[in-house]
């Protein structure tokens, strides 16, 4: 009786095993028909799929949706935080894995130095004449006169305070972090890159390079860290848990800008907001590249161009990820007044004919990576100042 | 003659030997085990240690044989890095969380198995174990909802005039240890009433009848034979407070206040230096330093739960 039954079940879950599997095939055979009713109209593209590596927000359907859905080519986005991980994930790859890297510009000699990025044409970019100044002829995207990349985004690393407790001319000042009135009360995103250039100008104020320092400059720095070290009470990686602190961690100031205490005022809490300090402070900037070993250059290409039009352009800026700066002017266009506020791009009460994004913008300087020393050495500091 | 050989010359191997215990079957009964700890534990994790001794060069792994990660991590123990302060302040964490939670469990193990009718004590244990059906990370945010300064519990003592100002307890080591002190009740109070509940109950019966009062049963019968349970309780526990990063960094704040200072846990730094610089050699090299201070701490479990047995 035991055995008829064992037969009856494997019977039966040889029976279900094929209709699940005839199930699948047909699956499988109805999405071909799909792809192919896909490529029989009239697309401008043949489809396919396109891996991009990128900071998180491009990969937001509000951004990326409307290329997959025209041109019929998935993108498929894998997120880094941080440059040495973009690099890591690069190298340790197989060639040809990604097609197109969104990198923060101040890695692209790391990209060239290992010879994956091709230059860029400009004329292949209809909005370029669109984009700011700033971004158009951006050093840092150039190598020998070739343009490597073409900017995406970029955003500030000012400093971020709730209005309750600080006044924002009161957070005009580097040295504000240090005030023993702070103590528990300064979170920090944990990257060494950002927070040492801000930490660099609050020592040495409104230097062009502030990441070009002696031993004995950085050896300032350090102590300057050190002595801010008792105020801090959060440092993460994790962008909610930074934004969180100030609302739940009793934490009012954060050397962490515009780009993530910006969710926070979308989401209604008008009580916080970011100023570029009188010293000056650290901007970031990402550009889209094409790589060598990619297989499918025109696909990657075509969303590269995308990407500079101004409605994805004006939504990237308005991710839920973070909220940031992007240099196609026409994009502050397609953004309403909500928008348009949030990002800075009202009239400056204090320079006529300027916005707060372009006043912040001439206050800000590049991030880039140590000039004197290696990354390690700065990002031991880093450490120390960490387990100090 | 075959049968004079046992008699002759008997051997206490064969003396003591089941049939069952020599036969095939116990040997394939074992295999699935041996297999998936092989495949999912001893392999990555002779992996990792591998991985520990390969350098990176231009961002790519070099596998190979080298100690420059053990030697760099060792020569920044006391500076630089400080990963001795950082190992003491995990040690600290995790051993005042994991007492505490012995602490608060072994009451609660003991009422399951001796308060609660036998019926209902798998309808308990059940209830016990329960915050494990729900996302940790959720109930790490939860409880940052609860102790920030303007959460429930501040408010409550404020509104009761018990404290002036709120009571620091989101993003500090206390913090971390009720993250922890919440994740390891479980599992403690799981392993405390399997060891409560294997006490012969008749000794206990015995020290009463011989005069000794509840405390005595308690302090003197009790809690000796239960003292395996609870020094593998201990030991589970250190082991997973090592481990954890989460409520170091969501209720720690990554760089925590202690008796010792702010310092991250040793945990939150692997995870922190990986996220860095991704120098996954380096990483497993510090992992691999963790994992021996776990493996320490369960060979002294081992030794203490077993001496005076």
């Amino acid at each position: 009786m035991r055995f008829t039954s064992r037969r009856k079940f494997l019977h039966y879950a040889s029976m279900t095993s094929l209709g699940l599997a005839a199930a699948k095939l047909g699956g499988c055979a109805s999405q071909n028909t799909t792809s192919q009713t896909s490529d029989a109209s009239p697309s401008p593209s043949s489809g396919g799929t396109i891996r991009v590596l990128s900071w998180p927000g491009y990969e937001e359907k509000d951004v990326v949706g409307k290329f997959e859905q025209d041109t019929g080519i998935k993108v498929e986005f894998k997120n880094y935080v941080g440059g040495e991980q973009m690099l890591q994930l690069v190298s340790q790859s197989p060639p040809g894995t990604y097609d197109s890297i969104v990198a923060d510009a101040e890695y692209l000699p790391k990209l060239l130095a290992l010879n994956i990025i091709e230059p860029l044409k400009k004329e292949d970019f209809p909005e370029f004449s669109n984009y700011v100044t700033a971004y158009q002829d951006m050093p840092l995207f150039y190598d020998k006169g070739n343009m490597m990349a073409i900017a995406t985004r970029y955003g500030f690393y000012g400093m971020a305070v709730n209005t309750d407790e600080i006044k924002p001319e009161e957070a005009a000042d580097w040295n504000l972090l240090l005030s023993p009135d702070l103590k528990g009360k300064v979170s920090m995103f944990d990257w060494y890159l950002p927070n040492m250039g801000d930490f660099s100008l609050a020592v040495f104020p409104n230097r062009e390079n502030p990441y070009d320092l002696t031993d004995a400059e950085l050896q300032k720095v350090k102590e300057w860290m050190l002595k801010l070290k008792p105020n801090v009470s959060l440092i993460s990686q994790n962008f909610q848990d930074v934004t969180n602190s100030f609302l739940t961690g009793g934490v009012i100031a954060a050397p962490i800008g515009d780009w993530l205490i910006q969710n926070l005022v979308a989401d209604g809490h008008d009580n916080f907001t970011a100023v570029i300090p009188k010293q000056g402070a650290i901007r970031w900037s990402e550009g889209a590249t094409i790589m060598t070993t990619s297989k499918n250059k025109d696909q990657a290409m075509q969303w590269i161009k995308y990407m500079t039009t101004p409605e994805p352009q004006a939504r990237l800026a308005n991710v839920k990820a973070s909220k940031c700066q992007v240099p196609n002017l026409k994009a502050i266009d397609l953004m309403n007044d909500d928008e348009k506020k949030l990002l800075g791009y009202t009239p400056d009460a204090k320079s006529t004919g300027k916005t707060i994004a372009e006043v912040k913008t001439a206050m800000t300087v590049p991030r880039r990576l140590p000039v004197k020393q290696s990354d390690k050495v700065w990002q031991d500091i880093y450490n120390e100042f960490k387990t100090s | 003659m075959a049968n004079s050989i046992p008699l002759s010359k008997p051997s206490s191997n064969l003396q003591t030997k089941t049939p069952n215990e020599s036969s095939l079957l116990r040997w394939i009964c074992l295999a699935p085990a041996v297999i998936y700890d092989s495949l999912l534990f001893l392999l990555p994790l002779i992996f990792l240690i591998w991985i520990g001794f390969w350098t990176v060069d231009n961002y790519r792994l070099v596998p190979g044989f080298s100690l420059s990660n053990y030697i760099d991590i060792f020569q920044q123990f006391f500076s630089k890095s400080r990963y001795a302060y950082a190992i003491l302040q995990s040690l600290w964490v995790s051993s005042t969380a994991t007492f505490l939670t012995v602490l608060f469990c072994y009451p609660f193990a003991m009422a399951i198995a001796f308060v609660v009718p036998v019926r209902l004590q798998r309808l308990a244990i059940l209830l016990a174990i329960a915050p494990f059906w729900s996302s940790y990370i959720l109930r790490l945010y939860a409880w940052q909802t609860l102790l920030n300064k303007e959460g429930l519990i501040n408010s409550f003592l404020q509104t009761l005039h018990l404290i002036n100002q709120p009571i620091e307890i989101v993003f500090t080591q206390i913090g971390t240890r009720i993250g922890l002190i919440h994740y390891l009740a479980p599992i403690m109070i799981l392993i405390l009433y399997l060891a409560l509940q294997n006490v012969d109950r008749s000794l206990l019966s015995a020290a009463q009848n011989l005069g000794a009062t509840r405390w005595q049963v308690f302090w003197r019968v009790l809690l000796p034979l239960t003292r395996p349970g609870i020094v593998y309780a201990a030991v589970f526990g250190m082991i997973i407070s090592l481990g954890d990063v989460l409520s170091g960094i969501i209720l720690g704040g990554g760089t925590g206040k202690s008796i010792f200072g702010s310092l991250p846990l040793f945990a939150s730094m692997i995870l922190n230096e990986y996220a860095a610089s991704t120098n996954l050699p380096r990483t497993s090299a510090l992992a691999t330093i963790l994992i021996v201070i776990m493996v320490l701490i369960l060979f002294a479990g081992t030794k203490f739960s077993q001496s005076n047995q």
